[in-house]
Order: structure tokens, then C-alpha cells, then sequence
């Protein structure tokens, strides 16, 4: 039997034989939880009223062990720049050595004949009006140091890629592609792009293979910024039963700039790693995985993070002993040698990726923590993903 | 709540319980005890804002799989649900039969983490495309097809029979990019 078949066959056959629930309790006794826990929350609530009532001083729950400023919006010393009550954000948020630079929102999806097509709108943090502000392209890439910026015009996938100037807001350089792209990435020295090729519009989802096909993934080019020299490398994508469904599989560079790793690469492998010669390496260290925690070796060394796509640790580098109390939500990147980026879920509630958590500033272990940004969702109705980059 | 919207409440809830219940089922691994209590969670969530619902069932579904998902997190340490009873295959002689067979994949899937096992119902039971996926878990489309796929792995491996090539080979399953579900 199909393999497919059968896990479908199962699940199916499963659900099937699953005994009825008792079906007017379960409704009597969700309005009852209900009605308990309202009454619980009227309970502090009055209980809090009549403590203020009261004039008793009430300690707040510290969300730090160490005494920080996280006012509406603020610059709590010369590193951190934090507005804690704006989801997306309006005015920059950065941490030590990094910054939210720019962020992907309004997220669009038609379908069309069967394929989900998925439109986004850039931010990018101007130096200028100090805010983020909207923008026209289709994708980016600002490079570390924030003065400039990768850019694809709207129509995905573009001819051309473009250099913007993010003091002056103008593009000053474009490089023709022969090959059509959806996806940049800088490389962590900010000398060379790897330029990420596709056939048509590169953000779709479908699970009909043959619509799928026309956005696939193509190849790659490794472009030097300062001559435009570049070398184009095919490189298709897997279109075996395990790969099929979303188009956008960018080529991206691993933190030291030294390998680019390819996801799903035609053969069914998760991703291939290659050097910048176009030859296939061996794989690289596990902190730098296609589903590793963005944040990955701390600057110097001393620790890096393992996760799994949705979760975090620390771990120290030389005994690969976890952090007490490092494992969470995810990290995105390290501010210095001693502090984190990360989201942070709402402690009173579960949250998930893209809801109910916010940016936090933090050391290894989780004690000291300091809000960035506001929750996403609960503060505002608008999804963002922060794209974070070395300033 | 009022009477009119608690009465609507309790006709949803005959009606509709029992597909939920199925669902609840399959992401608890066969645990039905276990998801009684998350669908009554999820119910008793829904009751809170049973007025502003434009579709019930679609709320209700995300609360699912998500407060599921949340579950796995705070029980971080306890990664696999309780394997639940199942039943002996009827024709021992044939073991690789389909109906042994498919006895394997629920204990396989049983095995599976929250995290995984939610993924593979949603797309092979409820059939949603990955972007709908990550969605309703609240992930990336990349973080869905690489846990997919190393879930898939591990059925694989827990179920040697779906593979016959598997046998001789080297697995890393879980964690192995090579691993592919064919």
C-alpha cells in the first residue's frame, strides 16, 4: 500500500472508532468552567479595587531581576532602544550590535486556479523621519551597518536587483539578472549577495504539483556588490512527495559567510551546503541548520543556540551544557556577548508564532529581561516579522 | 451569554462535538480522556465569545490545535503522549497485512510528539496546505515542512514495513536531512 494512503487510511479509520462525547455535559460543563472562571477574575479584580481603595501598596511583578526603564517608548541607555507598546513598531527598536532594520506586514493572499499567492509590504527604518517607513519593493535585504539596502522591484519575480541607499532613499546601482529573482540575503560582510532565482512569482502554495512547478526555484547567484561581477549556479528544487506546496526556498548565507546553504535541493535532502566555488561542503556545525534558532554562535563564541523552529536554547560552546533556564520561545540574534533577542510569549496564556509574544532583550539564562516591543496581535491586529540586521 | 446564544451554544455542541472530538482524539494520540479535557477547554473558551463567532467550528478547530501545541510547551519534558490501548492485529500470520499495518501507524503515531503528530493530522487528515498550517500552529511554512518531514521519518522508522529498503540502511531518524517519506 502507498505509504500516503496509509496514513491517510488511518487517521481516517481512527477518528472513525472514537466514542461519541457525552454530549450535553460537555456543553454544561464548559458553560460552568466558564462561569467559574469569570467569577474568579471578578474576585481579584474587586480584591485589587480594595487594595487601592485602601492606599496599600501593592509591589508590581518585576519582570527583571535587575531594575530597567520600559516606559511607552523609550531609549533605556545608549543600546537599547525600545518601545514596548507598539506592535508593529513605529520608532527603531535595537539591542547592542543589532536592530529591527526592517519588517515584512500586511500580508495579502489570493488563490487563484488552486495556487494561494501570498503578497507582503516592506518597512524599513528610515534615519531620517527616525520611523519605518512603508515601501514599494517586492523583497529586501538591508546589509549590516544599515546604510544600504538589497532590493527586488515589486513584480516577482524582478530583473534586476538594486542597491539602495538608505540615508538618501535612492537606488544606486542596479544589476541586471538574466535569470529572474524572488529572494536576496547580504553576506555577513556586506561585500557580496547571494541572489535567489525563480520561475515565477515566488511566494505560492499549492498542493497541485504541476501549478507548482511555474514558481519553482531555479538557481542562484553570488553577486560582488562593488564590481556587479556575479555567477549564476542552477540549482532546482526538490519535487519529490515530500516537497511539494510552498514556492518561496530562498539560497542563504551561513553567520561566518564562508558556505551558502541550499534547502531542498532536487533528491530529497533537507538542505545541501556549498562553498562559495559552487562545491558541495561537508555539513556545517548544528547551530546553523535551515530550522537552527536564527541567533546561532554568540559573537564571542562562548555560547550558541540549538532549536527546533519553534523553541530555543542556550548551550555553552566548550561543554555543550545547556543554560539553566535559557530554553523558550525563539532567539533571533545576539545584541553582544552577553545578551539576546528573543520573543517572549504572554506569561498568563499560550501563544504561538505571530501571536501573543513581543521582542524581548535578555541575558542567557532569562532573569533579565527588557521589552522591545509590544505583543504581537493582542496589541494590534497587524502580523510583522522583524528582519534584524548588524548596525 | 444570554439564553438565546447558550441555547445556540448547546446545539453546536450535539451537533458538532463528536467530528471535534474525533480531531481532539487523533492530536491526543488515542487518548480520549486527555481529549474530552481539550475539547472542553476549547469549548469553554468558545463560550466566552460565542457572540462575536462568525464560524464556531473554525475557531474552535485553531483553539484545538494550538491549545494543544501550548500544552506541549508547558509539558515540555513530557514530549509523547501516553500510548493509548490499541487493539491486537486479528491475522498475526500476516504481518504486514494492511490492517496490522495500520495498527503499526497508530502506534507510531502515538510515539510521535504533539508537535509532530498535530502536523501530520492536520495535513493528512484535515488536508490543509502548509501555509494554512503554519498559520493555525503559528509557525513558519519552513518550520512545517521540516518537522512534516522529520515526522514523517519517524513513522518510517517506527513502521520498518512502509520502507523495505529501510532495513539495510543507517538511520538518524528525527534528526537526519536525508530521510525522506517515499
Amino acid at each position: 500500500m502507498n505509504a500516503d494512503r496509509l496514513l491517510r487510511d488511518t487517521l481516517r479509520e481512527w477518528a472513525e472508532e472514537t466514542p461519541p462525547p457525552p454530549g450535553p455535559d460537555l456543553a454544561s460543563r464548559a458553560l460552568l468552567r466558564r462561569r467559574r472562571r469569570r467569577a474568579t477574575s471578578l474576585t481579584v479584580a474587586a480584591a485589587a479595587f480594595a487594595l487601592l481603595a485602601g492606599g496599600v501598596a501593592v509591589p508590581v511583578l518585576a519582570q527583571s531581576d535587575q531594575p530597567v526603564h520600559s516606559g511607552p517608548g523609550s531609549l533605556i541607555d545608549n543600546t537599547v532602544s525600545a518601545h514596548p507598546r507598539e506592535s508593529p513598531p513605529r520608532h527603531l527598536i535595537a539591542a547592542g550590535d543589532v536592530a529591527v532594520s526592517a519588517y515584512q506586514s500586511d500580508w495579502k493572499t489570493q488563490t487563484q486556479d488552486g495556487v494561494e499567492r501570498t503578497t507582503y509590504t516592506w518597512y524599513v527604518y528610515d534615519r531620517g523621519t527616525k520611523r519605518y517607513e512603508k515601501t514599494r519593493w517586492g523583497w529586501l535585504d538591508v546589509a549590516p551597518g544599515m546604510r544600504q539596502a538589497a532590493v527586488l522591484e515589486k513584480t516577482l519575480p524582478a530583473s534586476r536587483v538594486g542597491i539602495l541607499d538608505l540615508d538618501t532613499g535612492k537606488v544606486t546601482k542596479w544589476i541586471p539578472l538574466a535569470r529572474k529573482a524572488g529572494g536576496v540575503q547580504w553576506s555577513p560582510d556586506g561585500k557580496r549577495l547571494v541572489v535567489t532565482t525563480y520561475r515565477g512569482y515566488p511566494d505560492v502554495e499549492t498542493s497541485a504539483r504541476d501549478r507548482f512547478t511555474p514558481h519553482a526555484r531555479t538557481g542562484y547567484y553570488l553577486v560582488d556588490v562593488d564590481s556587479g561581477r556575479k555567477e549564476y549556479r542552477p540549482m532546482g528544487v526538490d519535487t519529490g512527495d515530500s516537497s511539494v506546496g510552498a514556492g518561496r526556498i530562498d539560497v542563504r548565507w551561513s553567520r561566518d559567510g564562508t558556505l551558502l546553504v541550499v534547502p531542498t535541493p532536487p533528491g530529497g535532502a533537507m538542505e545541501t551546503w556549498y562553498d562559495l566555488d559552487g562545491q558541495a561542503s561537508e555539513k556545517a556545525p548544528s547551530y546553523e541548520g535551515s530550522d537552527a534558532a536564527p541567533s546561532g554562535l554568540s559573537p564571542d563564541g562562548r555560547y550558541y543556540t540549538v532549536g527546533d523552529g519553534w523553541t530555543a536554547t542556550v548551550k555553552e560552546t566548550r561543554t555543550h551544557r545547556t543554560v539553566s533556564g535559557s530554553s523558550g520561545s525563539m532567539t533571533l540574534a545576539w545584541a553582544d556577548n552577553g545578551r539576546l533577542v528573543r520573543w517572549e510569549c504572554r506569561p498568563d496564556r499560550g501563544c504561538t508564532r505571530g501571536m501573543g509574544e513581543r521582542l524581548v532583550l535578555t541575558d542567557p539564562a532569562g532573569r533579565s529581561r527588557v521589552p522591545l516591543t509590544g505583543y504581537r496581535y493582542d496589541d494590534s491586529p497587524r502580523e510583522w516579522e522583524p528582519l534584524i540586521t548588524r548596525r | 451569554m444570554n439564553d438565546e446564544e447558550e441555547r445556540r451554544f448547546r446545539e453546536f455542541v450535539a451537533a458538532r462535538s463528536p467530528a471535534l472530538m474525533r480531531t481532539a482524539t487523533l492530536l491526543t494520540g488515542g487518548d480520549t480522556h486527555a481529549a474530552e479535557d481539550l475539547l472542553q477547554t476549547a469549548l469553554a473558551k468558545a463560550v466566552g465569545r460565542w457572540g462575536r463567532l462568525d464560524n464556531p467550528e473554525a475557531y474552535l478547530r485553531r483553539v484545538l490545535y494550538r491549545q494543544q501545541v501550548s500544552l506541549w510547551r508547558l509539558l515540555s519534558t513530557r514530549r509523547e503522549t501516553t500510548v493509548a490501548e490499541l487493539p491486537d492485529a486479528a491475522g498475526r500470520e500476516d504481518s504486514t497485512g494492511p490492517a496490522e499495518l495500520r495498527i503499526q501507524m497508530r502506534r507510531a503515531l502515538a510515539r510521535l510528539t504533539v508537535r509532530q503528530r498535530s502536523m501530520l493530522v492536520l495535513r493528512y487528515f484535515e488536508d490543509c496546505p502548509e501555509r494554512e498550517v503554519a498559520e493555525l500552529l503559528g509557525c513558519s511554512v519552513g518550520t512545517v515542512r521540516s518537522t512534516t518531514h522529520r515526522a514523517l521519518a519517524k513513522l518510517r522508522k517506527l513502521v520498518p514495513e512502509l520502507d523495505p529498503g529501510a532495513a539495510t540502511r543507517d538511520h538518524e531518524f528525527g534528526n537526519s536531512p536525508s530521510e525522506v517519506w517515499k
